[in-house]
């Protein structure tokens, strides 16, 4: 049996394993989740697997994909706009101004040394920023204090009111724009400082996404967000007028989940069709001058860029179409979560265990990073009830033991905890002894 | 406007901002002198290091429970300073296991940095679940009340106040005070004292002229017949202990949190690259420049400037550089201004 | 005469990669040997495999009879060899006498003593202790190189590539002081690039080619055979 296969018949006895064992509807969700996780993590190998670029700020491309989906899919809130709309349009004039002045300096480089040029381009920066900031904050000030005929909206610009499904196509657009921004300016560095840098940066866009309230709405977050298909609320309002039986006796679904197991097999069902069509594409890239180019440059940038190749171009190219990836699996779960919640982005959930399903996974190997999106993200959630289990029998059994002795009170708290460790040890286990991953790069592709 | 009142700003400035800088210096620098060292000598940014950071810190609170408990206690030092001894042995001890388990194997196949830094975020999971798992989910204080017998036995933090009444006396209406805690006053003894131990380790012994050496050039210190392997274990007594005191004072002067010195990471590895990488004194002269950065760019003017102008002009609102909740991300924007402008530091660092 | 060093029949090289195809090298106790031969030919490659840097896949190396195959270069320097690499071969954050201690790692009661003898060879270094070495010139840089090597008052000393880019006059001057060291006793074997001359101060010369021997004699007799000269030593000046 081919390692695929093996792999496949591994997550179908996870997926099982949560379906009878938790419940249907819970494992629909984990699969969903997963699947727009992959979407993620083929970001995520694009970058690191075809392009050698360590970005330890996958967040921040996650979180603006999370972010389009409000921008594109919540209704405006008029009167925010009203009071608020010229100053913001005005704002982003000056933004671009400034903008532009940096990039014009930057144009300088053959009459200024560089180091003034840089200095000079920070100073515009900073000059830029303080010009721009009265008419921002006074902008801000008159969205938060416009009265509107919602009031839970209030200080709140809102969206655009479009279909969701835009929303991911924007998510992705958003993310890759950002990207292009962030590549200009960090690509080059040595893998690490990159590493730290962008770590840094995504720090900077989750911060701005939190606090902006007249933006995001901050930690109040934003919700109901839609889905590209019925939700599960609509569905099961549907089920409830017609009022049958739907229950599912061998799956094991009882007639009150039916509404919401449909909705998540047809959310799942749009997922995992983008996923194949994301995967099949890039597959094909990858045979083309394009994706072999991209492999001579990860393999060895120094002999790629000898031979006349555009190394820090091309890096560029992966670095936005990573991010777009990123940026569209963002959106996707923001839609599933059917809520905004710019706080919820940390770097362990959004950065590091996207790493770790990539390097379990397979670097380098689109399926690879596939499996380990799915593995590693069930791992992930069933790891906690597991634990649970075990911690909470274990401590029953320690007091049976030990006349006296009481559990911590917080025990489910911390049983929650071992899910990290296991993901933790997940990674080391296998760079130790798998460095290239459960589904690793065909060799053949790795040498030519 | 009287000279009360610039005395009143001044002493104002001193006592919110420059004391604050201070601190925040403080911590930086002993955090990111560990890591500039663990990035000269065995050549990887170290994520896990702001989580051996709050291992200290648990370790310390462990050990202050301990020590209360016991009724040990010599006034007037604060329980968590009785602790630290401990504490850093266990984060020492806790750095040399993982070096052994995780980091040495990679050595020994010469991997590449990416390679170091990936196994560190494995190792950043699982110290954040230990601490979690141990420790708890939630916050703890180190002055806390302690019920025995009945008997409500309470430690406050001790605190040294600078009221200058002496010079009250001279100028009317002159009222500002400055105010240090135990625990502040200890973090600023401790970071002296520990950077000068340090700079005298480095420059006077064998061992330390070794880690200096193997930190400029690996290959020729091996050559040299310099013990690699003592450097590296000495790296991580260094980078541990500082850990654990940085870990411990910070937790003392606020309070425990499982994620205590997860978002100091950042602003030490701005430090630490500031300073140009590999160079203990270029990263505490970037903690501090970090913390005076973080403190002043959201540093609220307006106290200062209303003691300054008459009544009438006073501002109403805050007047600061950047808002407030703003400040984690001031350390990240100049940390990405370094890298972009002076990769190698702005003293003139080693490139790697 | 007794061999000081005897390697015979390297094989090796990086990873898959065989640089060595069965070279021998030796110096004889107290004198100088010298390998010369083309760019890539594999003489900076066996000096490292000699020095424990580099795993072997076939070979023998005995040095003052020992069996030194698969000892770590601390414990070569410990048993009397000091090697001098091709580059980056001083700390240059490390002041000079920083450096030189360096080379008396292992004997830290041995530093006292090594550094006045290093400082006899070299008087320009002791002006220069306090200075990192990175800042120094080139030629003071190889004295800073060579004189941590002999800090541990070595028996054997590999040097390779001593005077690559040095000015005619600095490099006349480190061949006088490798001269210098050689009449102490010191075994000395040299990787030179400026062939005649090394030669002309050579026992025993190598002329490596793709990590073989194509010439094995003495210097003298090397400088001679017109096929050497013809295909190695160039032109006559
Ligand atoms: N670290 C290395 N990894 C792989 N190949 C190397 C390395 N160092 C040298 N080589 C190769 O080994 C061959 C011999 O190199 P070297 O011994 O340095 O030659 P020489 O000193 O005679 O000029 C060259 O072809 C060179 O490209
Ligand atoms: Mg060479």
């Amino acid at each position: 049996m081919s390692r695929n296969a093996v792999a496949a018949l591994l997550l179908l006895a996870l997926f099982l394993t949560a379906w009878f064992a938790l419940s249907p509807v819970t494992a629909l969700l984990y699969l969903a989740t997963a699947l727009a996780t992959a979407v993620i993590v083929l970001g995520l190998n694009i970058q690191w697997g075809y392009g050698g670029l360590f970005n330890a700020g996958v967040l921040g491309f996650v979180a603006l994909g999370g972010y389009a989906v409000v921008l594109v899919s919540i209704p405006p809130v008029p009167e925010a706009l009203d009071a608020g709309g010229s100053g913001l349009l005005s704002a982003a004039i000056k933004l671009g101004v400034t903008m532009v002045a940096i990039y014009a300096l930057a144009r300088l480089h053959a009459f200024l040394p560089n180091s003034l040029l840089r200095g000079a381009q920070i100073l515009v920066g900073i000059a830029g920023y303080i010009w721009l900031k009265g008419e921002l904050d006074l902008t801000i000030r008159a969205i938060e204090t416009a009265a509107t005929a919602d009031p839970s909206m209030r200080g709140f610009v809102g969206g655009l009111g479009l279909p969701v499904l835009l929303g991911w196509a924007v998510g992705g657009v958003l993310a890759g724009v950002i990207a292009w921004f962030i590549g200009k300016i960090t690509l080059g560095l040595r893998s690490d400082y990159l590493a730290i840098a962008t770590l840094g940066i995504a720090e900077i866009i989750r911060t701005f996404l939190k606090n902006a309230d007249w933006l995001t709405r901050g930690t109040l977050t934003v919700s109901p967000i839609d889905w590209p298909v019925p939700t599960p609320r609509d569905v099961n309002a549907l089920l409830d007028r017609g009022g049958g039986d739907y229950s599912v006796a061998w799956l094991d679904i009882a007639s009150e989940q039916a509404g919401t197991a449909l909705s998540r097999i047809m959310f799942i069902a749009v997922s995992a069709a983008i996923l194949i069509a994301l995967v099949l594409l890039l597959e094909r890239a990858l045979a083309s001058p394009w994706g072999r180019m991209m492999h001579s440059i990860r393999d060895n940038d120094t002999a790629a860029a000898a031979m006349g190749k555009d190394v820090v171009k091309r890096q560029l190219e992966v670095f936005v179409l990573g991010a777009v990836l990123m940026g569209l699996g963002g959106a996707m779960l923001t839609s599933l979560n059917t809520l905004f919640d710019p706080s919820a982005y940390l770097p362990p959930r959004y950065t590091f265990l996207i790493w770790a399903m990539l390097i379990v996974g397979g670097s380098g190997n689109n399926l690879g990073a596939v499996f380990g999106a799915i593995f590693i993200y069930l791992l992930w959630e069933m790891s906690e009830p597991i634990s649970q289990f075990l911690f909470l029998n274990g401590a029953a059994v320690l007091q049976a033991m030990f006349e006296g002795w009481e559990p911590p009170s917080d025990l489910e708290g911390r049983a929650s905890q071992m899910r990290v460790i296991v993901i933790g040890l997940a990674l080391l286990v296998t760079m130790r002894f798998a460095p290239r991953g459960v589904l690793p790069e065909r060799q053949g592709l790795r040498k030519r | 406007m009287e000279f009360a009142d610039t005395l009143n700003a001044l002493v104002y400035l001193l006592n919110k901002g420059v004391l604050n800088a201070a601190k925040i210096g403080s911590i930086y620098a002993l955090g990111a002198v560990g890591i500039t060292l663990i990035f000269g000598i065995l050549r990887f940014a170290h994520f896990a290091h702001g989580d051996m950071m709050t291992f200290g810190a648990l370790s310390a609170f462990f050990g202050t429970l301990w020590l209360r408990q016991q009724g040990i206690n010599i006034e007037p030092i604060p329980t968590g300073l009785l602790a630290l001894p401990v504490a850093a042995l266990v984060t020492v001890g806790l750095a040399l296991l993982i070096d052994r388990s995780v980091y040495a194997h990679f050595r020994a196949q010469k991997s590449p940095p990416v390679v170091f830094v990936m196994t560190s975020i494995g190792v950043t999971f699982i110290l954040q679940g230990v601490i979690r798992l141990i420790g708890g989910t939630g916050d703890r204080q180190f002055f806390f009340t302690l019920v025995e017998n009945g008997e409500r036995l309470r430690e406050d933090k001790a605190r040294l106040l600078f009221d200058f009444e002496w010079l009250s006396e001279h100028f009317d209406g002159f009222a500002q005070k400055i105010v240090i805690t135990a625990p502040q006053l200890a973090l600023f003894v401790f970071t002296a004292v520990a950077l000068f131990g340090l700079h005298r380790f480095l420059t006077r012994t064998r061992l330390g002229k070794g880690m200096r050496a193997v930190s400029d050039n690996e290959d020729l210190a091996r050559i040299s017949g310099i013990d690699v392997g003592k450097v590296v274990l000495f790296t991580w007594i260094i980078g541990g202990t500082l850990a654990a005191i940085a870990g411990t004072l910070l937790a003392m002067d606020t309070q425990y949190k499982p994620i205590l010195a997860f978002n100091l990471l950042l602003p030490m590895f701005a430090a630490a690259i500031m300073g140009g990488v590999g160079k203990p004194f270029g990263a505490v002269a970037g903690a501090f420049i970090v913390g005076l950065a973080e403190t002043f760019a959201v540093f609220d003017w307006r106290v200062v400037y209303n003691f300054l102008v008459p009544d009438e002009m006073h501002a109403a609102t805050a007047l600061a550089l950047v808002p407030a909740e703003y400040k984690l991300a001031v350390p990240f924007v100049i940390l990405v201004l370094v890298l972009i402008w002076r990769p190698t530091g702005i003293f003139r660092g080693q490139v790697l | 005469m007794s061999l000081l060093l005897e390697a015979r029949g390297l094989v090796g090289g990086y990873g898959e990669l065989t640089i060595l195809h069965g070279c021998d090298l030796t110096v004889e106790a107290g004198r100088i040997s010298v390998i010369v031969g083309a760019n890539g030919a594999g003489k900076s490659t066996a000096m490292k495999a000699i020095f424990g840097l580099l795993p072997l896949r076939e070979g023998s190396i005995t040095f003052a009879g020992e069996d030194i195959v698969g000892r770590t270069p601390q414990e070569l320097v410990a048993l009397g060899m000091g090697y001098v690499p091709q580059m980056a071969n001083v700390f240059p954050t490390l002041q000079v006498e920083e450096n030189l201690e360096m080379g008396a790692f292992i004997a830290p009661d041995r530093v006292a003593r090594g550094l006045e003898r290093v400082y006899s060879i070299f008087p320009a270094l002791q002006e220069k202790r306090r200075q990192p070495a990175g800042e120094l010139s080139g030629g003071q840089r190889q004295m800073v190189a060579v004189g941590r090597a002999l800090m541990m008052e070595p028996q054997l000393l590999m040097l390779d590539e001593p005077t690559a880019g040095l000015s005619p006059k600095v490099m006349r001057d480190i061949f006088d002081i490798i001269l210098k060291v050689n009449e102490a006793d010191v075994g000395v074997l040299m990787v030179e690039q400026n062939a005649r001359q090394a030669l002309e101060i050579a026992d025993t010369g190598f002329v490596l080619g793709t990590g073989r021997n194509l010439y094995v004699d003495t210097g003298e007799a090397l400088l001679a055979d017109p096929e050497v000269a013809r295909s190695f030593l160039g032109k006559r000046d």
